[in-house]
């Protein structure tokens, strides 16, 4: 099953946004939809980075915890003023679509990865991997 | 693999764990010294009350030395948590995880007490371990 390639695990299409996006957009995919991670690409579908619930948490007033009105309108403005490519985590790790399943799990253990962006043979973008991904495939029969 | 392999088998014993009135510099402290995404919080009972992770922390990073050390974990942490028992199997964990998204979960035993966690990696390990851990030069 180690040979498996990626393309067949994978999430194909994932959610990304523009560099030039700001950040208050992105906390609303967080807000509503059950993801972790966000990949930033070009207008060529390239990985620029990719950001993660921590990196918007760090953005965050560090009284939001309260869940007073102020610090969220305080967010609410100050994630309009903070683009994704200023968020972002750049350099990202990338596997690619051929690549199978023992060469990734290698990779994400070492790492201690939680999502990874998947690349085609021209680099583009294609899909997403991550540890649910990866245990959905060897947990494929539920026990519940 | 045997998905009906208890829990017990795979989880790390004895975990770092902080308690409820502790300060959340503590909890950095241990974040910075340790390669961990997630505390356990315990009671004066040793009974488990919480979970705090690097997420719940990022959010006080603008936060000042002071201010961390007058901040109780309490204040932060996700209140009852999920947990499992030692005798569940990784199956039913792996499922657990899968419906819910976790990261990582306590085990606890009757008497709700803190007897070790697992973690999404713990189930990755297991799931494929004769696989050898790959280096990478990317980050």
């Amino acid at each position: 099953m180690y040979n498996i390639k990626l393309s067949e695990i994978m999430t194909p299409n994932p959610i990304t946004v523009r560099p030039m996006d700001t950040m208050d957009g992105v906390k609303k995919i967080f807000d509503t939809k059950n993801i972790h991670h966000i990949i930033v690409v070009d207008e060529n579908n390239t990985v620029l980075g990719i950001i993660g619930k921590e990196n918007l948490a760090l953005l965050s007033h560090h009284m939001t915890i309260f869940n007073r009105q102020k610090e969220a309108k305080f967010n609410d403005y100050h994630l309009k003023t903070i683009y994704a490519k200023e968020a972002m985590t750049k350099h990202v790790a990338t596997l690619h679509d051929t690549d199978t399943i023992g060469v990734a799990v290698g990779i994400f253990r070492e790492n201690l990865f939680h999502a990874l962006p998947i690349l085609n043979n021209e680099q583009k973008l294609v899909g997403i991997l991550t540890t649910y991904d990866l245990l959905n495939f060897a947990f494929k029969e539920p026990t519940l | 693999m045997n998905p009906y392999q208890a829990i017990s088998t795979i989880m790390t014993k004895k975990p770092v764990c902080v308690l409820e009135d502790d300060s959340c510099q503590k909890v950095q402290a241990i974040f910075s010294e340790k390669s961990i995404h997630h505390i356990p919080v315990l009671n004066l009972n040793d009974e488990i009350v919480g979970i705090i992770s690097r997420e719940d922390m990022a959010k006080l990073i603008q936060s000042k030395g002071a201010e961390l050390d007058s901040l109780e974990v309490q204040t932060i942490m996700t209140a009852h948590p999920g947990t499992l028992s030692p005798e569940d199997t990784i199956g039913f964990a792996a499922d657990i995880f899968l419906v819910n998204k976790y990261h990582a979960l306590p085990i606890i035993d009757d008497d709700n007490r803190l007897v070790g966690i697992v973690t999404s990696h713990d189930l990755l390990k297991y799931a494929f371990n004769k696989i050898p851990i790959t280096e990478t030069d990317n980050d």
